[in-house]
Order: structure tokens, then C-alpha cells, then sequence
């Protein structure tokens, strides 16, 4: 009886590994894969944990350690087969392409963003049968892009992204970085100093999200696109469409309690709208002023004050927007978006309020203070119009060395920065308002050699063309208005710069 | 006879001293099966050792957890469904061995041929039952009794003493359980006896002898106790700032305290049994 039984269960046993057997290797896969992912996020967490921040050769060695991970778990991958053969295939692309994602970071930070588009590249194509995986992809290429300094080819990936993926309903508290992908398009256009294509492309913008309306999609999903159409319209300042947008929004929020932190968008819409349409500001902002008080962990918080702040500086009320930039100096020092301009905002307030002393040190404070921000390119600038406004030439051609040493030590400290380039663009104008020669040349060398492809880098050569020919030295312009040329063949500008070159007999 | 501390106390030093590897070597054969499992669950990322440990694993309705490294989370757990397994059903052959081995000090007889043989036979279905409705009962209480006897302590206490005194409350629930049920096997492997009478004599001696039982399980259990309050307590610490792995050798050690704390819990109990019972 004790063998029978026995029997019975070693039989069992063996039918049930045998059963279990199936699909062994590819979790065996699965389970080598995560565990040296595991292992490389160790390793750079220790890494991080030491004394001093890692290298470009540690960061290396970190992706290295990553890419491990790749190379554990070759395709392809059965994504597309049914039950767990497909859920294990589908969680080892996955975690194949987060290590990849993380490797790309790595290279990106290693200053290596070939590596990284290459990487992306690689993963879009091996995990084309994933969506999530190939939409981590896409993204880790517009990072890519922008590191390489490709900026309309990280555009065209963008607006790729946007055709490709639509955004999925995300937590309430956050959403699908694919509905930032628009706001991040107009921002890098500004940043890139072309404020017509960011107004086009906030258009565009508000076109996509409203089309986004067209299919039926769930409350919170609604709720944050209609947000994004409110932000949008607020900018471009369609006011009717804005506030209309912000009724619905707020019905929205009152049916879906889960929405109620959206009340600060509303409020902050409501409150610019008023104080921008109607003839009495005060009511709107007071509003403004609320949304800081009522939500001040929200980003908006903030952003209401330099709104309201803004609003008062245009209407006269120069003592009001003071004490509201200081407001959120005190209140706010650390948010990067708003406190450099508000920094900046005080000193231009105090200079109207004739207090030019204190205007000058707080206006000098900005590139200390936030040395990345584009406020910190043009609080210098400021102080020199200051002196030409007053007439004080002297004084200003003075000051003109103490920019530049600003703005050298601002580039030394983050030469590849999103700023670095605005950075060399002033520098370049007080060369040339100084009539120096030696010193357009070298900027617009290291513009080429640092940022090349940038538009400011378009600006700079066909300035720096002009000012050669008022050196009398038309080779050189020459030279400049050809690599414009050769860089930037589809400028709308590119007809003009070759009847230049040609006037040089070019 | 009447039992006294005096014959409690003498069995446990006649056990501690009288160790003998023939005797233990049932019981090595499961830490061995259990050892092998831990070494397997080591090698998940092979395909030899997911095999083996994924069926297992789906078996315990726990295959969601064959990740790296959650799976180590998970270990102790799977570990306690296989050890329950080993104890129970294999446990039902070996546990009676083990016994009749240690009698045969006494009884030559009993250590070869046929009339060992049928002892064997005969304890098996008693030991499965009784290993059965341990494992049953140890489940109920830790799924019905363990939640509240948590929040219990932690109202009474703040943290972390309520919460390591309700868990210490629910371990030696456990083992209150368990030496209810001791000395069914015990009770098998004596001469004259059939299934019925062995599950209910067990029975009987076991609730009779079960404060004396309780406080010498619960002495040699002592370092498996303080393993799993290590793990229970402390494996997410273990997870996430040392090696994950490192859970499984704790497991292993962890087996082996209880091993040898099962072996001594057997032995002594089959010694206070004949000595109750008024035999040398």
C-alpha cells in the first residue's frame, strides 16, 4: 500500500514538472534578464552613492553594465503569442527596454548621445511588436536628438510620437508624458529663440488636442486634455474659447471628485482671463493670488503669482508686482520655471521705481542664483541698456567686460547647457557693439564648434558676415555666408544669404 | 504513570545526549529535499532550475512571482508549502521510521524484518492524517487567528514591540497547534495498535502532555524561531540592501534548525510516551 501510494505521488510530481516544463527557457530568460538589470541599478546606485559624481568613463562602465541586459535576452520575442508564452516575451522586452532606456541616459549624460539614438534606433525596430516598449523608444530618440542637437529632427520624432501613440489614461495625479509632448515642441522653439514657429506649433497644438476630443476616452483623460486645450488657448490668447474651456473643465472636476486637482488650473485660467479682460484687474487678481495660497504645492501656485505679478507690472502698478515677485522669491526660490524670471522681473521693477542701486545688485544676483536660466542671459544685457538708455556710454562699455566674464563663467559651468548657446549669442552682440573684431570672430568659432545647427548658430553666421564686411575683411564674410549655406539650406532666409554671397562675388 | 517535570526533564536529556545519525537520517533526507529546492531557486535564471521550481511555485498558486527579485520575498512562503509537503507526506513514512528506529535502542526486534515493515505500514496513514490536519489547522489559524492576534498586540503596545509580541504570539500558536499532534505518529509505531486507536490515543496524550510538549518544542525550536523572525521581520531589509540570495541561505539554515528540532521534539516525545506509560 505505502509503494502504491508512494508510486502515486512520484507520478504526480513528475507530470506536473513535465506540464511545468513549457516555456521554462523563456522565463529562465526572463528571470536572467531582470536580475542583471537589478545588478546594473545596484551598481549605479553605488556609484551615485559615492563622494564624488561619476565620470563619462563611469558612466560608460555603468552602461556597459546595462546593455548586459540586452545581450541576456536576444530576440526575437514571441509578443504576439497567446497566453503566458506572450505575457513573458512581452515582460522580457520590457525589461530589455528599460536597461536600454537606462543605457541611453547613460550615454547621454556621458556626453555619448550617438550611442543613445543608436540604441534607440535598435529598440524601436527589435520591440516594433510592443507598444509600450517602442513608445519608450521613440522617446529615448528625442532625448537622443536633442543631445546630438538635431532640434527638428527631435521635433519631427515628437510630432511622430503624437501621430503614433495616442495618450492612455494615466492616474489621476499624473498623466501620459505623450499629452506634454506639444507643450515640449513650443517650448524647445522657444528656447530656440524662434518664437513664431512656438506660436505655429502651439496652434498645432491646440488643433491636436482638440481632435483628441473626436474619440470617446474616460473622465480623467478628458479632464487632462481638456486642461491642456485651457493652457493652450490662454496662451494664445483666445479668451472665449479659454473660458469656455474652463466651465467645462470645471463641470467635469464637480462630477469626478477624483479630478479636484485640477481646481487649480481652473482657478488660475478663471483668474488670468478676468484680469486680463476686464477694465478693473483686481478681481482676477485676487483670484491669482488664491490659487498661490489655496494650492501651493501645485506648480501652478507659483506661476499665478508671476501671472498676477506680470499683470500689474503693464498696468503701472509697479509697487504691487514688486511685492509679488518677492513673494515668490520667498515663497518659491527653488522653482526653476518661475523664480529666475521673477528675480529678473524685480530688478526691471525697482529700475522703473528709480531705485537703480538695489535694481543693479538684483539684477547681478540672477546669474548667481540661477545660472541656467535664460534670465540669467539677459539680466547683464539689462544693466548695459540701463547705462545706454541714461546716455551713460562710458559706463556701459565698462560693463561690457564684466558680462562677458559673466557669461564665460555661466558657459564654463554648463558648456552644453539648453542656455549655453543664448549665453554665446549675447556675448557675440557686446562684441559687436564694442566694435570687437577678435572677439565676433572667436564666438562665432566656438558657436560653430559648440552649436552647430542651432538657429541661434543661423543668426550668429549672417551677423557675424555683416560685421566682417564692416571689418573689411569680405573673405571671411564670405566664408561664413557659405557655411550658412551648407548648414542651413532650407532657411527662409537662404535666398537672401545667397545674394549676399554672391554681391562678395562669392 | 503520572508525568512530572522530572520525567520531562530527564527525556530531554536522555534525547540531547543519546543523538544518533541512523536515527536522525529521516529527517536529513527532507532537509536534503529541502536544501536541493533552495539550491534550484538560486538557478531560476537557468532553464534546468526554472523548470524545476516553476511548476512548484504554479502548484502553490504563486507563479506571478517568478521575478528577480521578488521572487526571494516569496521564497520563505513557497518554502513553507514545500516543507509542509515533505513533513506531511513523505514526513508519513520517514517520521514513523525515524521513531522505530529510536525504539529499536530498546528492542532489537524492532530494527529488522517484517515486524518493523508493518509497524510502518501502519503508521503511515495515522501520520499522513495527523501532518494533514496539522498543516490545516496551522493554515486556519495563521489566515483567521494571525490577523487579529496582531492588531490585538499592536493596540496594546506600540510599534515595534506590539508587532514582534503579536508575531511571537502567533508562532507559539503554531506550535501549540503542532504538539496536539505529535504524538499520533508515536502512537503508530507502538505494537498492538491500528490506525483509530493510534489518532486517538495520540491525541489524548498529546493534550495531556501539552504544556510539558509545548515548552520542550518550543526550547528546541528556539533558533529556527529566531531565523524566521529574521525573515519574516527583516526580508525586505535583506532583499533590498544585501544580496537577495542571501535569503535563501537563510532559508536553508532555517530548515536545518528545524530539522534537528523536529528530530529532538520526536525523540523526546516517543521517550516520554513509553515512560508515561510506565515502560523503561
Amino acid at each position: 500500500m505505502v509503494r502504491h501510494i508512494l508510486r502515486t505521488l512520484l507520478a504526480a510530481l513528475a507530470a506536473s514538472l513535465v506540464v511545468g516544463c513549457g516555456g521554462g527557457a523563456e522565463r529562465a530568460t526572463l528571470y536572467r534578464a531582470e536580475k542583471l538589470l537589478y545588478e546594473a541599478r545596484k551598481a549605479e546606485e553605488q556609484q551615485r552613492l559615492g563622494t564624488t559624481e561619476p565620470d563619462s568613463t563611469a558612466l560608460m562602465n555603468l552602461r556597459a553594465i546595462f546593455l548586459k541586459v540586452g545581450k541576456s535576452a536576444p530576440g526575437p520575442h514571441a509578443v504576439t503569442a497567446a497566453g503566458e508564452a506572450g505575457e513573458v516575451a512581452r515582460a522580457t522586452i520590457r525589461t530589455v527596454g528599460v536597461a536600454a532606456a537606462s543605457g541611453a541616459r547613460l550615454a547621454l549624460a556621458a556626453r555619448r548621445a550617438d550611442l543613445a539614438l543608436e540604441a534607440a534606433e535598435r529598440l524601436q525596430t527589435e520591440a516594433a511588436s510592443d507598444t509600450v516598449t517602442a513608445r519608450q523608444a521613440a522617446f529615448m530618440a528625442v532625448a537622443a536628438y536633442q543631445g546630438l542637437r538635431r532640434y527638428e529632427d527631435a521635433i519631427s520624432q515628437m510630432k511622430r510620437i503624437l501621430v503614433t501613440y495616442p495618450p492612455l489614461p494615466a492616474p489621476p495625479t499624473s498623466e501620459d508624458p505623450v499629452l506634454g509632448i506639444p507643450g515640449a515642441i513650443v517650448s524647445l522653439r522657444r528656447n530656440l529663440g524662434d518664437e513664431e514657429g512656438a506660436g505655429r506649433e502651439l496652434r498645432s497644438a491646440l488643433e491636436y488636442f482638440t481632435g483628441l476630443l473626436d474619440r470617446p476616452m474616460a473622465p480623467e483623460l478628458e479632464a487632462q486634455v481638456r486642461a491642456r486645450i485651457l493652457r493652450a488657448s490662454l496662451e494664445l490668447n483666445q479668451t472665449d474659447r479659454a473660458l469656455q474651456e474652463a466651465n467645462t473643465l470645471e463641470r467635469l472636476v464637480g462630477e469626478t471628485p477624483e479630478l479636484r486637482h485640477l481646481l487649480a488650473e481652473i482657478a488660475f485660467a478663471k483668474g488670468k482671463l478676468k484680469a486680463t479682460v476686464e477694465r478693473d484687474p483686481s478681481e482676477g487678481i485676487g483670484i491669482l493670488d488664491r490659487v498661490s495660497t489655496d494650492f501651493p504645492t501645485s506648480p501652478l501656485a507659483p506661476r499665478s503669482l508671476l501671472e498676477a505679478a506680470s499683470i500689474l507690472e503693464q498696468r503701472g502698478q509697479t509697487a504691487n508686482a514688486r511685492e509679488r515677485y518677492e513673494a515668490i522669491l520667498r515663497r518659491f526660490p527653488n522653482s526653476q520655471e518661475v523664480a529666475p524670471l521673477a528675480l529678473y522681473r524685480l530688478g526691471m521693477v525697482q529700475e522703473k521705481m528709480g531705485d537703480w542701486v538695489v535694481a543693479k545688485s538684483t539684477l547681478e544676483m540672477v546669474p548667481l542664483r540661477y545660472p541656467r536660466s535664460s534670465a540669467a542671459a539677459e539680466a547683464p544685457m539689462a544693466v548695459i541698456h540701463h547705462y545706454m538708455n541714461e546716455g551713460r556710454k562710458t559706463a556701459a562699455q565698462l560693463y561690457f567686460a564684466k558680462a562677458i566674464t559673466t557669461y564665460r563663467q555661466l558657459i564654463v559651468r554648463d558648456s552644453s547647457g539648453q542656455v549655453a548657446p543664448l549665453f554665446r549669442v549675447k556675448m557675440f552682440q557686446i562684441f559687436a557693439a564694442a566694435g570687437d573684431s577678435t572677439g565676433v570672430y572667436s564666438i562665432t568659432e566656438e558657436m560653430l564648434r559648440n552649436d552647430s545647427r542651432h538657429p541661434y548658430t543661423a543668426q550668429i553666421l549672417v551677423q557675424a558676415a555683416r560685421a566682417s564686411i564692416g571689418y573689411g575683411n569680405s573673405q571671411r564674410a564670405a566664408a561664413y555666408l557659405r557655411r550658412f549655406l551648407r548648414d542651413y539650406p532650407k532657411s527662409p532666409v537662404a535666398g537672401q544669404v545667397k545674394r549676399e554671397l554672391q554681391n562678395l562675388g562669392g | 504513570m503520572k508525568l512530572s517535570i522530572e520525567i520531562a526533564v530527564d527525556s530531554i536529556i536522555d534525547t540531547l545526549r543519546g543523538l544518533r545519525w541512523s536515527e536522525y537520517a529521516p529527517f536529513f533526507w527532507i532537509l536534503a529535499a529541502q536544501w536541493f529546492f533552495l539550491a534550484m531557486s538560486t538557478q531560476l535564471h537557468t532553464t534546468w532550475g526554472m523548470s524545476i521550481v516553476a511548476p512548484i511555485a504554479r502548484l502553490a498558486g504563486g507563479s506571478e512571482n517568478l521575478h528577480y527579485p521578488t521572487f526571494y520575498g516569496y521564497l520563505s512562503i513557497l518554502l513553507g508549502w514545500v516543507e509542509s509537503f515533505l513533513y506531511v507526506v513523505p514526513g508519513a513514512f520517514l517520521i514513523p521510521l525515524m521513531l522505530l528506529r529510536y525504539y529499536a535502542r530498546t528492542d532489537r526486534a524492532l530494527s529488522l524484518g517484517a515486524g518493523a515493515a508493518s509497524r510502518l505500514a501502519g503508521a503511515f496513514i495515522p501520520t499522513l492524517l495527523a501532518g494533514l490536519a496539522g498543516v490545516g489547522c496551522i493554515w486556519g489559524w495563521q489566515r483567521f487567528a494571525s490577523p487579529g492576534i496582531m492588531a490585538a498586540w499592536r493596540q496594546w503596545m506600540s510599534e515595534p514591540m506590539g508587532g514582534t509580541l503579536g508575531w511571537l504570539a502567533v508562532t507559539l500558536g503554531g506550535y501549540g497547534i503542532l504538539t496536539m499532534l505529535v504524538y499520533v505518529p508515536v502512537a503508530a509505531v507502538q505494537a498492538r495498535t491500528n490506525p483509530l486507536r493510534a489518532i486517538g490515543y495520540g491525541i489524548r496524550f498529546g493534550l495531556r502532555s501539552w504544556p510539558v510538549t509545548l515548552v520542550f518544542s518550543v526550547i528546541y525550536g528556539a533558533p529556527a524561531v529566531l531565523v524566521q523572525f529574521l525573515l519574516e521581520r527583516q526580508g525586505v531589509l535583506v532583499v533590498s540592501r544585501l544580496r537577495p540570495e542571501f535569503i535563501a541561505v537563510l532559508l536553508g539554515v532555517y530548515a536545518l534548525a528545524t530539522s534537528v528540532a523536529t528530530y529532538l521534539t520526536y525523540g523526546t516525545a516517543a521517550r516520554l510516551y513509553r515512560v508515561a506509560r510506565g515502560e523503561k
